[in-house]
């Protein structure tokens, strides 16, 4: 370890001494004076103007002036801006415009600055496999999580909406799963800084959005303003991410914010306002339908309805009807969003400061909803000598979500006839005698949550100071610097007006509180030479880390008045328990890159890393990986011949080794955990988990091979990528049969799995007329998802559930055969023939995962109109209604069923879908309950188009604005979830469940104002 | 300048000095997390993790042995039935358990949660050596009876389950089904070893943790079960003869707190609260139908004076039916507690020694005596001593299944054990199918262990 650093610092040192001895060799000359404008020939403050192969370079003054000197007649200048072209001038040519430069547009995808980790490159010379969305992009979309601005834009990556409650999270998965059962979640960064809780759950105290350990629950994403955002940056081939080492085997998302300009300060308002309604559900069975299914269920089941077995038949009142679709999800959800910022500067000092408001409210019927206020804050300086950087980045933001304690939609099932209200006006809990839980009816009243209260209050606070100083112009020393805290602060409250009397419970309260806080310090030397005909770039670095989080649960029950109940000390018994975790995480890596003339470019980088996660024994690892390109359109060859159609070619590829250390923290420790239930007044301990002191890094290898062409002076780009991944030794919670006393074990299991396939990108200008542009980008993956490997899985736990050649999300299911015609049950195939189905029977294949996605997106504009146009699409098998239904059977028990259970089988001979109705144990709910669903009836086509964003926007004529004295103005419509194009039988393609809010449709109108 | 740079490096240098690192990433655990060897080298912290095996046997309402048993058990033989026909009970009341169920699992996972947890703290126990002599034997005799507890719910359930008896989860996971004797006779040697590390006064306050002679009464039962007959006298006569313990001729005092009559009892949630049987079968007022109504063949069965139908049972009249419920816990409050969950009384050792005696037909009048302690005390005349063997058997059947009625699934068991459970049930309840005596294992259980074979019939 020594070693390797003494070696890199010997090197950086080498490299030192080297440069220093250049400067001394200054070649005498004159001072010249010019100015930089743009093609319209506004001058540009800011431009760096720069002396080829020396040190001495200026920026341009606020009237984009400058001084340099001094040169001579071969010097060559190198005059660079972003945003523009960068241009190179022989001092003699430069003469001949009186030293001005006119800089033209960068409009070139390109050359745009392409943020990678720990620096910046461009598309044209970049190694690796990167994928940007911009403000540009996110800017178009009503959405309040700036996750939900990634759907469908980048290949390789799966962003898939949990629910449509404002506030609930979203599966994030980069180039496919490669964890047989952990979570595949991508590592991300904001500015910077590790974003402390990742994609985890926000809330300890389930909510609306769902419950933390679902997997769904509020996303900390929520916490980020995506107004904020300059652009988000998806890491995925080994080349890019191994830098992060440990964690880079799930691919990297860096967000960074917006950063000032150089230029008069400007006021920039945009607010828009607007509506959404749930987009896709089922339609739900009206009391005379469900009458009529329970009747004939009973009839179907030869039984008599009694008071006992029926008593929705026989005691209650037939003719009340409730359409809980409609009372519960059927709302319109209001949109609110107000940015205000200020940006500006000199060309030393740039800043940008901002203020950020968001509300949305839901569906249910209810005005409560979800806020946040956010802060931003940006300053970056340098000196005029160019030698010393600083950057400060600072964003705050706070959440209140208080929306219902449940997603209603879990109760669109409920019986159509139940009696929400006494007479006297209160919430009814039983009717005709019989309390309505003690039918096994779970949530007896859905009005319930009108008084259950939950109020989340979260808190993020990120921010990153960055110092640089360049000693030598080639070497930058620089420090960066982040902190990050997310804080939580969750009440529920459950009064007796809400609790079903007949459960004996008394009011009772759940109080949460947590802080995650991190800290991070990067030093890194950064050295960049022109070194023979090359360019050479080094990067060394370290990283340290160090996290905690500190939690705080109550359980606060046997209130006796429900005034009380934000009180913990007005509880007649509380539970309470608190959680403590710290991790700590080291790194040392470097990068260098060659470039040699814009045409063959190397780069290798490399990473240590420890981690606090491990025992003592395995907890530093070494991750590393090769990068190379080729930019084949440079070469004569084809300059000299093809240059006409091909405007850019380039092969790159790369292989590396990244890990993953996402397990939690001290689990090779073999623990007990105090609990707060006491026996006898003494405390109580248990085992924490299984343990395993011997687990290690795991591992994952990643190869990529892809092609980027340009056609026609780059009007068509296209980029295809191959990717294959490999993982193995994958640290896994192992399951377990419950016989060993838990449900699993964290584990590394000798099992590989690859993730390859194919990314497609391409992006055309169609139309670009003066007045008239017309550009299409299109975005296609396919992945292919395999269990290469797995030693042992006979024996294994797994034994039953994967299969070597397949998905890891294939299972093998019973094969459905339909509704029998003569007994109207559903039939299944009994492929060993022993009459009954058990595991053997189970030989059908079934796969969900996608098999291709991508986006489709057009941007128009014509004059001062400008409408963009983006469909997304996924081609994928998933769970349809029939699961939902496998454990509510229609005809059985009170529940109610989507109105497609009509189509049911009713007399001998008749072909049919839905099995009879039953009202009673026996074949017909043993084949729903049991074999219905693990057989491949409940899998069916969930392939779907959305058109999933419009946006219409008008730029009032500068003529008018000039009047005004105002600088832009827009005014926009937009739309989110416009339209779903699928066959998927059930309520959205997306989540896939009746029983959770899909996702919202939504439409906005806005104005932006620059003043 | 030269000299600038060097110092710069250095410091960079320094920092980023490795062996400095190793010390970076080397975080002392969590303040809540306490290593397992820490704990059993300490009387105090070995007594929470024993503490832990209760609390987690009385959490869930109801669950496993906090009340569940005698609810599902109830259910499934001809004790009690659901009134409202409810989807969670009725596949209970009418013998089709689907393998899915989620009681099903739920039993399981928790039975095999505290099977766990008293292997764990076995093995700690008997690796530690910081632990004072009489709180290791008293800690390491309760876990045993522990087990033995449970292993012996869990073959009465579902028959062969695999014997899990280290914390090697290694090793578990593949656990074959044991053969039910085989894991009767573990139970045995756990008992036997109890009886020598226990002594027979009760380690803490009340009796909400077994003595010495919860050993004997367990092992009388199971002995009991098991038909060695003699020796289920023996362990039954062991406790009967301590002294310790009285059949209370209050029928209404038997169930409450720290009873004369209570060998073992555990106190629910944080002991601030009733039994987990009075929340579930006691109705919350005298309005509404109680969720689980006694079944007609056990009413009929209670002759009018026995004591024990008028205290024992409670009524409700809706509609002009009378609905019957278990009303031996009486107290669903959650204010005033009176009381716990009672695992083991006194009562029951008589009627095991009854029977016990009757079976080995050397002892017919001290069988009969015996039956009479619990015969009389409902109010009713006693037996003769000239009680014929095959008359005694059944006397002692009658009075098992009117005696401890919906306590822990005791009919159930009684019904599989005697081979009468198909001629009745058959007769009783409609579509009642032989495999039904059986449990299935739960569904998903048989993909995680391939090993495990299901129960024939599911």
């Amino acid at each position: 370890m020594k070693k390797t650093i003494l070696f890199i610092v010997l090197a950086a040192l080498c490299l030192f001494f080297r440069a220093a001895g250049q400067i001394i060799n200054k070649p005498p000359g004159q001072i010249i004076t010019g100015k930089v404008t743009d093609e319209q020939g506004t001058q540009l403050p800011g431009a760096t103007v720069k002396l080829k192969g020396s040190s001495i370079a200026v920026n341009t003054a606020a009237d984009g002036t400058y001084t340099i000197g001094p040169v001579s007649a071969n010097d060559i200048l190198v005059i660079s801006f972003i945003g523009y072209q960068q241009v190179e001038i022989q001092l003699s040519e430069l003469q001949k415009q009186q030293f001005t430069i006119r800089l033209k547009n960068n409009t070139g995808v390109l050359d745009e600055v392409q943020i990678i980790a720990y620096g910046t490159t461009t598309k044209r010379l970049s190694t690796g496999n990167v994928s940007s969305v911009k403000a540009a992009d996110i800017e178009k979309q009503p959405v309040s999580n700036p996750l939900a601005a990634l759907e469908g834009r980048v290949p390789g990556l799966s962003v898939t909406q949990s629910s449509g409650v404002s506030g609930a999270g979203f599966k994030v998965q980069i180039r496919g799963q490669n964890s047989l059962l952990q979570g595949s979640e991508p590592f991300y960064i904001v500015d910077g800084v590790p974003f402390v809780t990742g994609n985890s759950a926000l809330n300890q105290i389930s909510s609306a959005a769902g419950s933390s350990s679902s997997g769904t629950g509020m996303s900390p994403f929520q916490l980020i303003n995506p107004s904020d955002i300059e652009s988000i940056e998806i890491l995925k081939d080994a080349d890019a991410t191994a830098i992060y080492g440990s964690r880079g085997a799930n691919g990297v998302i860096l967000i960074t914010t917006k950063k000032g300009k150089p230029g008069s300060v400007k006021v920039n308002l945009n607010t828009y306002s607007g509506v959404s309604k749930v987009s896709r559900t089922m339609d739900m069975l009206n009391t005379q339908q469900y009458l009529q299914m329970r009747r004939e269920g009973f009839k179907n089941s030869g039984l008599k309805p009694t008071t006992t077995n029926a008593p929705d038949l026989l005691l209650w009142d037939t003719t009340r009807y409730t359409d809980f679709k409609k009372l519960l999800i059927g709302g319109t959800a209001h949109t609110t969003d107000a940015q205000l910022s200020l940006s500006g500067g000199n060309i030393n000092t740039q800043f940008i400061i901002g203020g950020g408001y968001h509300h949305e409210t839901t569906v249910f019927p209810t005005d409560l909803g979800d806020t946040r206020g956010s802060l931003h804050l940006s300053l970056n300086h340098h000196s005029t000598d160019n030698k010393l950087n600083i950057a400060f980045t600072a964003g705050y933001s706070t959440n209140k979500n208080n929306l219902t304690t449940t997603d209603l939609s879990s109760y669109i099932n409920s019986n159509p006839m139940l009696q929400l209200y006494t007479p006297d006006g209160k919430l009814n809990w039983a009717e005709g005698g019989k309390a309505y839980s003690s039918l096994g009816i779970l949530n007896p009243n859905p009005l319930a949550f009108q008084y259950q209260t939950y109020t989340g209050k979260f808190n993020n606070l990120n921010s990153n100071l960055m110092i640089g100083y360049h000693f030598i112009p080639d070497l930058l020393l620089k420090v960066s610097m982040g902190y990050n805290t997310v804080n939580s602060n969750e009440v529920a409250t459950f009064p007796s007006t809400s609790i079903n009397p007949y459960s004996l419970q008394l009011p009772y309260s759940n109080f949460a509180n947590r802080t995650f806080q991190s800290w991070i310090i990067e030093p890194q030397a950064q050295y960049a030479k022109t070194l023979g005909i090359g360019k050479l770039d080094v990067l060394i670095g370290g990283t340290w880390q160090d996290q905690s989080s500190n939690g705080l649960t109550v359980a606060a029950t046997n209130y006796n008045n429900d005034l009380l109940l934000n009180s913990i000390a007005a509880a007649g018994i509380t539970q309470s328990s608190n959680s403590y975790s710290q991790y700590r995480y080291e790194g040392i890596y470097g990068r260098v890159n060659y470039n040699l003339q814009d045409k063959y470019i190397v780069n290798i980088s490399g990473r240590r890393d420890g981690s606090s996660r491990f025992g003592p024994q395995s907890r530093f690892s070494n991750f590393a990986a090769f990068g190379a390109a080729w930019i084949f359109s440079e070469e004569k060859f084809i300059k000299s011949t093809l240059s006409n159609i091909i405007s850019f070619g380039k092969l790159r590829g790369s292989y590396g080794i990244t890990g993953n250390d996402q397990i939690g923290d001290y689990q090779y420790l073999d623990t007990w955990t105090p609990v707060s239930d006491t026996y006898q007044g003494v405390s109580s301990l248990n085992p924490t988990s299984l343990y395993n002191p011997s687990f290690q890094w795991e591992k994952n290898k990643k190869t990529e091979l892809a092609l980027d062409l340009g056609f026609i002076n780059d009007r068509i780009l296209l980029s295809a990528a191959y990717f294959r991944s490999l993982s193995n030794n994958q640290l896994v919670n192992y399951t377990l049969p419950t016989q060993t006393g838990f449900t699993s074990i964290l584990e590394n299991l000798n099992a590989t799995i690859v993730n390859k396939g194919w990314e497609l990108q391409l992006n055309t200008k169609n139309i670009g007329s003066h007045a008239f542009t017309w550009n299409s980008s299109f975005n296609l993956t396919i992945p292919k998802n395999q269990l290469l490997a797995f030693p042992g899985l006979e024996s294994s736990t797994y034994a039953g559930t994967y299969i070597i050649g397949q998905s890891v999300s294939s299972r093998l299911v019973y094969h459905y055969l339909g509704v029998d015609p003569q007994t109207g049950v559903y039939q299944f195939l009994d492929v060993n023939k022993d009459g009954s189905y058990n595991q053997t029977d189970r030989n059908t294949l079934v796969n969900t995962d996608p098999k291709f996605y991508g986006g489709f997106q057009n941007s128009v504009s014509y004059k001062n109109f400008q409408l963009d146009i983006f469909f997304e699409f996924k081609k994928q098998t998933g769970v349809n209604y029939l699961s939902n239904l496998a454990g509510t059977v229609p005809g059985y028990k009170y529940y109610n069923q989507p109105v497609i259970v009509l189509s049911r089988w009713q007399n001998p001979g008749d072909v049919a879908n839905i099995q009879k109705f039953t009202s009673a144990g026996g074949a017909a709910l043993t084949a729903s309950n049991l074999y219905l669903r693990s057989s491949n009836a409940v899998y069916s086509d969930a392939s779907y188009i959305r058109l999933k964003n419009v946006a219409l926007s008008y730029s009032i004529p500068q003529q008018l604005l000039k009047k005004l004295h105002v600088v832009n103005c827009r005014v926009y419509l937009q739309g989110q979830n416009l339209l779903t194009m699928t066959n998927y039988i059930g309520a959205d393609p997306e989540n896939q469940s009746l029983f959770v809010l899909p996702p919202l449709r939504t439409v906005t109108a806005g104005i932006q104002l620059t003043l | 300048m030269k000299p600038q740079y060097k110092q710069l490096l250095l410091i960079l240098l320094l920092s980023i000095n490795m062996s400095a690192c190793k010390k970076f990433v080397d975080i002392s655990p969590s303040p809540q997390l306490i290593a397992t060897d820490a704990i059993f080298s300490d009387d105090n912290t070995a007594l929470s993790a024993v503490s832990g095996v209760y609390v987690q046997m009385r959490s869930g309402s109801p669950s496993f042995v906090n009340g569940g048993i005698g609810i599902y058990a109830g259910l499934t033989a001809d004790e009690i039935y659901d009134t409202s026909s409810s989807s969670t009970y009725d596949p209970y009341y009418n013998n089709n358990i689907l393998s899915n169920d989620g009681n099903i699992s739920d039993f399981w996972s928790t039975a095999y949660n505290t099977i766990y947890r008293t292997n764990a703290i076995l093995q700690g126990l008997d690796k530690s050596n910081g632990l004072t002599s009489p709180v290791k034997n008293q800690l390491k005799g309760e876990m045993k009876v522990v087990r033995a507890l449970i292993y012996f719910y869990l073959v009465n359930l579902y028959g062969d389950v695999p014997l899990i008896t280290t914390p090697d989860y290694a090793q578990n996971a593949t656990a074959e089904r044991t053969p039910v004797s085989q894991v009767y006779q573990q139970m045995v040697v756990d008992l036997t070893d109890a009886q020598g590390l226990l002594t027979n006064t009760y380690p803490s306050t009340g009796k909400l943790r077994p003595n010495r002679l919860t050993a004997n009464a367990l092992l009388a039962r199971i002995y009991l079960f098991k038909k060695d007959w003699a020796n289920a006298e023996v362990q039954s006569s062991a406790v009967i003869n301590s002294n310790l313990y009285s059949v209370l001729p209050d029928l209404n005092a038997v169930f409450l707190i720290n009873s004369g009559e209570t060998i073992w009892e555990i106190a629910p949630a944080n002991d601030a609260a009733n039994s987990a049987e009075a929340s579930a079968f006691v109705p919350e007022s005298p309005t509404v139908e109680p969720t689980f109504a006694i079944n007609s063949y056990l009413l009929n069965l209670f002759d009018a004076n026995d004591k024990r139908k008028t205290n024992w049972l409670g009524s409700n009249t809706i509609g002009g039916t009378t609905y019957y419920y278990p009303n031996k816990f009486k107290n669903s409050s959650t204010t005033s507690i009176t009381e716990y969950n009672v695992v083991f009384r006194f009562a029951e050792q008589y009627l095991i020694r009854a029977e016990a005696r009757a079976q080995q037909n050397t002892n017919l009048p001290g069988a009969v005596n015996d039956l009479n302690m619990i015969h009389t005390r409902a109010g009713l005349s006693a037996y003769p001593t000239s009680l014929l063997q095959a008359d005694c058997l059944l006397a002692v059947q009658k009075e098992r299944r009117l005696e401890l009625f919906t306590e822990w699934g005791d009919r159930w068991f009684d019904l599989k054990r005697w081979g009468t459970i198909d001629g009745v049930l058959g007769a009783e309840k409609p579509g009642w199918k032989p495999y039904a005596a059986l449990f299935p294992l739960p569904l998903d259980q048989l993909t995680y262990n391939v090993k495990l074979i299901q129960n024939t019939g599911y």
